[in-house]
This record gives structure tokens, sequence and C-alpha cells, in this order.
């Protein structure tokens, strides 16, 4: 079939045709051509007869409900780590430390004079003496030049605690400090002429009360880092006790 | 129904975010967009489903109408290109046709043949056309739209829009005759 005939068979089935004797005439010219049009005319009838149709009152509210419902909704916030919770309170706690040492530093002339240099009869054993040596050098060098303070500290005997601190080298297996923190601890041993040593752990009241059969309430509220020399063994080298605050040495235990 | 020029006003106004707008433009075209879904689908829960779909595709891309052609040509165009998509995915799309008897007990069924004031057998006889025929006839013929106009929503030349309704209603027809006779 043509294009030509299409279109006139289409036209007239449309009623788009103002003269409908030249299609009319294609038509009865050919059986073929009449029964096309037969059927494009009952399809046209069923197919117009049909109409536009609407949607319910409750399926256009249903429309409107769940169109709104997928515009507004928003992506979930992804689920943060765990740690993220704790970022600002670190950060707080950090500017609380450093601005407590910025203002210990511009006060601390009167603390000078206090300073002992006793700390350093560090006494040392085994493997661990030609570091321990060293390290007791250090710590006098350290208060000499006029370093933070090892004022007296209220932690009478802290050797309950490198006891418990040289048991939990055997049994413990918790995971360190985070690496932030790490760092931190690392500044202020070296800020109290520490040097070579590393940190083992922060010791903090409820530590402290433990190791000592005691209550919180009795012991000083100091975060104290426990510190012993590079190399050393903890279950035999000297614990140096830092206060993590003012990053001064508190005590020596060996 | 708005004017052409008021509707690309609101749309832009829907491309801005301006749901008020967006309500506006829906009300407007929503039964509209139903009924070519509703013809081309075969099924009035997935014409439904096509309606949100280009609703919600109209307001994402309200920023894109480009004021080539009316507003209401535009969504219609949205509207059967996510019925081809839909029916590209729906592989079993023939099966879910209105069933050939309704359960008059069935009320719901029965509301829904009313509703869509179409014999079960030329619903059935158009869900066997090949998609492009059906949109075809759909637009042309129920819809009553223009060759122009049913020639951009299926972005085709109009020559190829006249071939599709002429093959759409002799397919149709056949199909009416074989389910009749």
């Amino acid at each position: 079939m043509r294009d030509h005939e299409i279109d006139l068979i289409s036209a007239l089935v449309e009623g788009r045709l103002e003269d409908e004797s030249e299609a009319r005439a294609l038509i009865a010219s050919s059986p073929e051509l009449q029964t096309e049009y037969e059927s494009q005319k009952m399809a046209r009838e069923a197919l117009v007869s049909v109409g536009t149709t609407h949607m319910r009152e409750d399926e256009k509210a249903a429309l409107h409900r769940d169109l709104w419902t997928a515009l507004t909704e928003q992506p979930k916030p992804s689920r943060a780590p765990w740690y993220y919770r704790w970022i600002p309170v670190t950060a707080g706690l950090f500017i609380v430390v450093v601005g407590i040492a910025i203002l210990g530093n511009q006060g601390g002339g009167a603390n000078e004079d206090r300073a002992t240099a006793e700390i350093a009869t560090v006494t040392t054993a085994g493997s661990a003496d030609a570091v321990a040596g060293a390290s007791a050098t250090t710590i006098a060098a350290a208060s000499d030049a006029g370093g933070r303070s090892a004022e007296a500290a209220p932690h009478a005997d802290l050797e309950a605690v490198a006891k418990r601190l040289r048991l939990d080298a055997v049994t413990s297996t918790s995971a360190g400090p985070t690496q932030e923190a790490e760092d931190t601890q690392a500044e202020c041993l070296v800020e109290a002429g520490l040097e070579d040593y590393y940190v083992v752990r922060t010791v903090d009241p409820k530590f402290i009360a433990e190791a000592m059969g005691t209550d919180v309430g009795e012991v000083d509220t100091r975060l104290l880092i426990a510190a012993i020399p590079n190399g050393a063994d903890l279950k035999t080298a000297p614990i140096t006790f830092v206060d993590s605050q003012t990053c001064t040495v508190v005590e020596v235990d060996d | 129904m708005t004017s052409p020029a008021i509707d690309a006003q609101l749309l832009a106004r829907v491309a801005a975010g301006d749901h008020d707008a967006f309500t506006t433009v829906m009300s407007a075209h929503e039964d509209r967009v139903f009924s070519v879904c509703l013809r081309i689908m075969g099924n009035r829960e997935h014409a439904l489903d096509a309606t949100q779909e280009t609703f919600l595709t109209t307001f994402r891309k309200a920023g894109q109408f480009k004021g080539k052609s009316a507003v209401g040509t535009w969504i219609y165009r949205i509207a059967v290109n996510t019925c081809y998509d839909m029916l590209r995915k729906e592989k079993r799309h023939k099966a879910d046709a209105l069933p050939d008897h309704v359960d008059p007990a069935d009320r719901a069924a029965q509301e829904a043949v009313d509703a869509a004031a179409m014999r079960p057998e030329l619903q059935q006889a158009l869900a066997t056309l090949p998609a492009e025929f059906r949109a075809a006839v759909v637009l042309a013929d129920i819809e009553g739209l223009g060759l122009a106009d049913v020639s951009v929503i299926l972005d085709v030349p109009v020559g190829t829009v006249k071939s599709r309704v002429f093959r759409g209603r002799r397919l149709l027809a056949a199909e009416l005759g074989n389910r009749n006779g």
C-alpha cells in the first residue's frame, strides 16, 4: 500500500476530508483497500468511543500524598563511626590542656624554685640500665632548665599504681591510645624533659584508686602519664609519672 | 486547563522549587496523564505508578523545559517514555491486563472497569499491540491529539506517526475480529 493511499484512507476515517470523492473512489477500486478501510474505521470508532478517563478522588489523594512524600524525602545521613562523637570532647579537652599549659608557662617562675632534682635519682636494673641512666640525667636537666615543676603531688605513693601497670603489661590485651592522644602525650613527655621515653598509658584517678585499694575521692583528680625509657621493658623498667596537664614529672617508681 | 503561556511560567517556578506552582501544573494535567498511562499500561495500578513517576520526573526536570512545545505536550512525552520504561521492566504486562470476565461480586474490579470506560476485549486487544503502535493510537484516537503533537510526544516525524497509527489500527481490528469471531 502506498503512502498516498494510507493518507487518503486515514483522512477519510478521521473525517478530515472536505471532499471525500477521491478517497471513496480509491476504496471502491480495490477489495483490498475496501477491507483496509473497514478495518481502520472499526478500530477508530472503537478507540474514539473510549474517551479520556479520570482518576478517582481516593487515587488522586494517594497520588498527591505519595508524590509529596517522595519529593520531600531527604536522604538519611550516613551513620558516622562511633568515635566521631568523641572528637568534639577530645578537641575540647585538648584546648583546655593546652590553655592550662600556656597559663602554667606564664606563671611558672614561682614554681621553679621549688623544682627538685631529687627525682633524678632513678636507679635502673637489668637491660634498661643504660637507657634509664641516661633518662635520669634528662629529668635532672629538665628541672635545672626550669621545666615544669615536679611539685609534690598528692600521690603520696604511686608504687601500687606502678605494680598494677606492670601486672597489666603481662595480662592486658586492651588497645592503646589513639594516634592523636599518643602524639599529645609524647609532646608532654618532651616538655617534661623525657625525650627518650614513651607512654605506657595514661592513668586516671579511677585506675589509681583501684590500684591503691581506695576510693576515687581520696586520690588526686589529675590525669597522669606513665612513661618508661625507650626500649625498656615495662615489667622491669622504672616508671615515670608525668602530670598530663602541667607536663611535669610527679614521681618515678623503680 | 491553564493556557500554554501560564503553564510555561508555572514550570519556571517549579524549576525554582515552588511547590505551589507544581501543584497547579499537576492539577491541570494529572487526569490526562493518567488516562494516557492507563491506556498504554492497560492496568490501573501500574498507570497510577506511571503517573506518579511522570510527575516526579516533571518536577526534577522542570529546569530542562525549553518552551519548544506546550507544557502539556512535554509532560505527555515524559509520561509515554515512563510507560515505555515500565513496560520494558514488566515481563508479564500482558497477563496483568484487565481480566476477560469480571466477577460482578468483585466491586473494586467492576469499578475499575467502569472508570476505565473501555470494554475489556478492547483493552486486551490494545495490550497486544507493540508499545510504539499502542502509544500512537492512544494519543491520536483516544486522547484526540493532533498528529503534530503526537509527533513531538513520541519524538518521531509526523509521517512515522501516521504509519504507526494506521498499522496500529489494522492490528487492533484484526485482534478484535479474532476475539469476536
